[in-house]
């Protein structure tokens, strides 16, 4: 409902002050991202909703994931916030320190460890039994994310 | 006319069913009776038969008459062959079957009118053994002879007899079968209903059977849309509560911010609200999960186990996953969402770690949620499933909650037509297993 009528977050009573400072600051960050990133893609400001690759769709606004068959996936916010920086650069190779940089709204104060472990978790997530995961590592640079994507 | 007629008799109740079903059975019995009684009073033999008997019968009495009365015996003995035994009693009271045979009567008479003097009287057998004719006539001194003969053309007479006695009989067992099915039968739909009475909303049992049944079921349907009725009621009372302390406590929370309140004051007062704030979410969570309306997803349970136990395990909770990295099932998100959630939950919260399997076989998939806790005294493992229950009520209640989240589990399992089960493991801890449909590939 919230989300229908435009907000970019919501908070339900009741909620510390902390809390929603915090959340104001996350949405402020997290559009400086998404505007940057958009920019990079093609220039265009317009915020796209739905972006799919491989028969996934993912809604920002929803923050949901949906596999090629319809059923929902779900993501933490870190892998959540990961996964939207890899669809802002598809067939980039990002190292982990740029991820890092474009992710760090969730995944804050990360080691490169830590980045592993949420690229891998993620992947397991993205890889259908049996199939390849569109994310590959590039051996000592980092990551890319190899499928196509497309804003609907 | 057909329809009306059945119709009536839908409405009869029970006493006057059986009232119908016994009138029937007596008229059948009574007609079965006539027609054999009018069967047998015009019953006649071939010429030659009717004829044999009078010859026989003159011939008998006259040869008994002859003879001192001790002697009747031995000469009725010798007068009988196989297919006509004599009898000689020597009072004159004697027994005349109930089905009588008036026209064959005539018949014999015709040819021996010497025979009417003596009464003669002629009767179907009861018991076809020596013959199915039997008959007896009046001696001279009063005695009686009887006698019994076979006559062939007599056997649908007797077949007749029979059967008006066996078929009243099974008439009325037939129909007092029919009759108590058709009065219980509904009753099995009753139990049923009973059964679920009060999960879900009211299954409405068809008016069926006699009018008590129809009362009853009546009264019953009525019964469930009233509990049903309340239920709502309490439930809307519950979330409009609920709702309405969501204000005050976030007024409570800002007020909080103050800079005139002491550290510690704040630290403690926030804690209260927290908790007051958890209480009613999870009261808020029992009563969601009562909602069939919310619509199903296809969701990948595998996945939503994963997040959950990484969450954990992010925050530094001793979790592990373990089993197939998908499992699509459809159900509602949010419910199923909180109950995995709260068994990893309350498995952290009484046995500090968990471990969470994940199975595929056949149509289902079996989530299990295990800890190395102290686990749940056997007796106590039912009161787990109840709503309001708390198993550490004898423990300071230092935990938050209302002894909601394994009843939110259950509701929600439930609801996706899945099961739970919650076990003591042999080696000590708790073993909670989920199974849960898988949904067909789409």
């Amino acid at each position: 409902m919230a989300f229908e009528l435009g907000a970019d977050d919501y908070l339900a009573k009741p909620f510390s002050t902390r809390e929603l400072a915090a959340r104001v600051s996350a949405v402020l960050r997290r559009g400086n991202t998404v505007g940057e990133s958009v920019a990079d893609f093609g220039g265009d400001t317009r915020s796209a909703d739905t972006i799919s690759f491989d028969g996934w769709q993912l809604s920002q606004a929803r923050r949901e994931l949906r596999s090629p068959d319809g059923a929902i996936v779900d993501l933490t916010g870190a892998e959540f916030d990961l996964l939207s920086t890899f669809l802002g650069y598809p067939q980039r190779v990002l190292g982990r320190e740029r991820l890092m940089e474009l992710s760090r709204s969730r995944i804050g104060d990360s080691s490169d460890r830590s980045i592993d472990v949420l690229v891998s978790r993620l992947r397991r997530k993205l890889q259908a039994e049996g199939g390849e995961s569109p994310i590959v590592t590039v051996r000592g640079v980092g990551y890319m994310f190899r499928a196509e994507v497309t804003r609907l | 006319m057909l329809q009306r007629g059945l119709a009536f008799v839908r409405r009869l109740g029970l006493p006057e069913r059986l009232l119908a079903v016994l009138l029937l059975v007596a008229l059948v019995d009574f007609a079965a009776n006539t027609l054999l009684f009018e069967s047998a009073n015009s019953f006649e033999l071939r010429r030659d038969d009717a004829e044999r008997i009078a010859e026989n019968l003159l011939l008998a009495s006259r040869a008994v008459e002859r003879v001192a009365p001790e002697a009747r015996p031995q000469v009725t003995k010798a007068l009988s062959t196989s297919r006509f035994t004599l009898e000689w009693i020597p009072s004159s009271r004697r027994y005349r079957g109930p089905v009588g045979l008036a026209k064959l009567r005539e018949q014999v008479v015709a040819f021996e009118p010497d025979l009417v003097r003596s009464d003669l009287e002629l009767h179907l057998d009861e018991v076809p053994g020596r013959g199915n004719i039997g008959g007896s006539m009046l001696l001279a001194d009063s005695s009686v002879l009887k006698f019994h003969t076979h006559a062939n053309a007599a056997w649908k007479l007797t077949a007749g007899r029979l059967a008006s006695m066996i078929l009243p009989t099974l008439l009325l067992i037939l129909l007092a079968w029919v009759l108590l099915r058709a009065a219980l039968g509904p009753l099995r739909s009753v139990i049923g209903a009973t059964h679920e009475f009060g999960s879900g909303p009211p299954r409405l049992v068809p008016e069926r059977g006699p009018d008590e049944m129809r009362q009853l079921i009546r009264a019953m349907n009525a019964m469930q849309e009233r509990i049903h009725q309340s239920l709502k009621d309490r439930t809307q009372t519950m979330l409009a509560i609920g709702h309405d302390l969501k204000t005050p406590l976030a007024r409570m929370r800002l007020r909080l911010d103050d800079d005139r309140l002491a550290p510690d004051m704040r630290e403690g007062m926030s804690r209260d609200i927290d908790e007051m704030r958890m209480l009613i979410e999870s009261i808020q969570a029992y009563v969601d999960t009562g909602g069939e309306a919310i619509p199903t997803e296809r969701i990948d349970v595998a996945v939503m186990a994963q997040t959950l136990v990484d969450t954990q395990a992010d925050h530094g909770a001793d979790a592990t996953y373990e089993g197939a990295s998908h499992a699509v099932v459809r159900a509602r998100p949010v419910q199923i969402r909180r109950a995995l959630s709260n068994l990893i939950e309350n498995a952290l919260h009484y046995g500090g770690n968990v471990r969470v399997y994940l199975r595929k076989d056949g149509d289902g998939v079996e989530i299990v949620v295990e800890d190395d806790g102290p686990g749940i005294p056997e007796e106590r493992i039912a009161d787990a499933m109840q709503p309001f229950v708390r198993l550490d009520s004898a423990r300071a209640r230092d935990t938050a909650g209302m002894g909601l989240g394994l009843p939110i589990v259950q509701r929600a399992v439930r609801m996706e037509n899945g099961t739970i089960d919650l076990r003591n493991r042999a080696e000590g801890g708790l073993r909670a297993t989920v199974r849960l449909p898988l949904a067909p590939s789409s």
